[in-house]
């Protein structure tokens, strides 16, 4: 597998042309189709794909991320958008014109087979369209969803606004999916860690699936954690929401109100609603880190995601829990502060970092 | 666009929304042209739905006449309706039609400076491109000033330059497509504009770093 990734990677670059030289600059990947609809569209093939080029070529990473920024830090202006009414208008014109004209109707017999054939398989999809939409009632062109993925490596976190007005905050090492289009119900699908803040609408329940949980609001501002190996944390903030296990054979779901979170543990299959004390699960939005009698394991994880490092310890031989909040710091602030208290040593080797207790 | 891992994702959520069979025929842009040609009315309705917004939003770029804008896409269409079994064989149809719409446009604002005033409702959006809110970064390389920097660079290239560049990132095309649109003699000299055009940004950002 990775050898195919491997060869794949090293025919791409040669294509385009920068492998023997070893100074990218950032137009190189600023002007790659492939970087570009990574960074506007991703898909899991690309993200496997540059975060492998980023691993394997560390000093590229920078400019990597600075590139990916440049394209999300800037677009061009949209102008107002046609109404549906006004665009059927047009339609109707066009449509019209064409009876008025009516040149095509001359067509030959050559193409009679093909219009048959056409036909045929216009009948043939409209029926599948009716045994779908056996509530609708008229037959109109079902308008074509794409779906729409964002997705951060380790080190990034973005913000923006779901086709809908909402707001998500998607954290680093996270990946979200949604369709273009919101149809009757707005389903988002999250990998990883995101702050929501939902624009109201009743009509149409908005719900976030993660990892086998389903978490449905109304106009909310909530956060899901849905890391793998962790327990899924749904915080609420503002609003309502419920929450559910997809596969529902427990009868589970639990409602919550402000200032309660929602715990599923996988290993119990069980949901447990229960009282948050502070906001302190919210604060990475404003890329603030909190720990809170942490151990360290669970700083290292924090960190390695945040800051896309690597950390190794060597002498741990005693429980740690550190408490502390860093807004915007460096990493090597971070450490330097909490080497103090905690009593260890650290280096740090660009994506690599080791501790050493004393 | 439709990678095969599109499929393993997208299975989850779309197929309680379209139905496979036509969604397939409508997706596929060889086959949905074919039906066009062919006559189908279904076809041509899918045609104009998929691309309206994207041509209305080059031919904005060029004329803040929107009823002008409006007209051109309307003549593009009626000739295609007219002459639909003529029609070349495309392996785009946005490009295609990203073409037809262009050529209108820029043939309509040369014969209106001649004959007639035209009603400007707007000021076209020439290209420009603005900082976006939309995906303000949390974790930031750059800050709101080298943002700045980045949309002046931009907005300081001539007028060609920047078109290549909405063409490569807004309507997202290939170096291929955009030869054949903006009539480049190869696909090199397209490719070669736009680097040259993102080379601007980063010496801007090493100038003031």
């Amino acid at each position: 597998m990775s050898d195919v990734i491997g060869g794949f990677l090293e025919s791409y670059f040669r294509r385009l042309g920068i492998m023997d030289d070893n100074k990218y600059k950032l137009e190189d990947f600023l002007s790659d189709a492939r970087f570009r609809d990574w960074v506007l569209n991703p898909t899991p093939e690309s993200q496997l794909f540059w975060e492998k080029w980023m691993r394997t070529h560390p000093d590229q990473r920078e400019m990597i991320l600075s590139a990916r920024e440049v394209i999300l830090s800037f677009q061009f202006q949209k102008p107002e958008v046609v109404s549906p009414e006004e665009k059927d208008v047009l339609l109707k014109n066009i449509l019209g014109e064409d009876k008025v004209v009516g040149s095509h109707r001359k067509g030959s017999n050559y193409g009679l087979f093909y219009k048959i054939a056409a036909s045929i398989l216009i009948v043939l999809c409209l029926s599948l369209y009716y045994l779908h939409f056996t509530k609708t009632k008229k037959v109109e062109v079902p308008e074509l969803i794409t779906q729409v993925v964002k997705a951060n490596p380790r080190g990034q976190k973005t913000r923006f606004t779901l086709p809908d007005g909402s707001k998500v905050w998607l954290n680093s090492d996270s990946r979200i999916e949604y369709p273009d289009k919101f149809m009757a119900r707005r389903t988002i699908y999250l990998q990883g860690e995101a702050f929501f803040e939902v624009a109201e609408n009743p009509e149409k329940p908005f719900e976030v699936i993660s990892r086998g949980i389903i978490t449905t609001a109304i106009g909310t501002s909530f956060n899901v954690s849905a890391f793998e190996g962790h327990n899924i944390e749904v915080g609420l903030v503002t609003g309502k929401i419920s929450v559910e296990t997809e596969t529902q054979h427990q009868n589970s779901k639990v409602y919550a109100g402000p200032g309660e979170m929602v715990i599923y543990n996988e290993a119990l299959n069980g949901l447990q609603v229960k009282p948050y004390a502070n906001l302190d699960f919210i604060k990475w939005t404003d890329r603030i880190i909190v720990f809170k009698r942490a151990g360290f394991q669970q700083i290292k994880e924090k960190l390695e995601r945040w800051y896309d490092v690597r950390i190794n310890a060597r002498n741990l031989d005693r429980e740690m829990t550190f408490t502390g909040e860093f807004k915007n710091e460096s990493l090597e602030r971070i450490l330097e502060r909490m080497a103090f208290v905690e009593k260890f040593s650290f280096e740090i080797n660009d994506k690599e970092v080791n501790i050493f207790f004393e | 666009m439709s990678l095969p891992l599109d499929n393993i994702t997208r299975e989850e959520s779309s197929q309680k929304t379209i139905p496979a069979g036509l969604n397939l025929a409508l997706k596929d842009d060889k086959m949905l042209w074919k039906l066009l040609k062919d006559g189908s009315e279904t076809a041509f309705v899918e045609v104009y739905k998929q691309h309206f917004q994207i041509l209305y939003d080059l031919g904005r770029q060029f004329s803040g006449d929107f009823e002008l804008v409006k007209d051109c896409i309307q003549d593009v269409f009626v000739a295609i309706r007219t002459k639909r079994s003529k029609l070349p064989v495309v392996s785009s149809i946005k490009a295609y039609l990203l073409k037809a719409v262009r050529n209108r446009i820029l043939t309509e604002i040369r014969n209106s400076r001649k004959n007639r005033f035209s009603k400007i409702t707007k000021s076209a959006l020439n290209f420009q491109v603005v900082p976006s809110y939309e995906s303000v970064l949390i974790n930031r390389q750059f800050n709101d000033q080298q943002i700045l920097q980045i949309q002046h660079a931009l907005s300081l290239l001539p007028e060609r330059q920047r078109e290549a560049v909405y063409h490569f990132y807004y309507s997202n095309l290939s170096y291929d497509e955009i030869r054949d649109i903006m009539n480049f003699g190869s696909t090199k000299a397209a490719r070669n504009l736009i680097y040259r055009a993102l080379a601007e940004i980063r010496k801007t950002l090493k100038a003031r770093q």
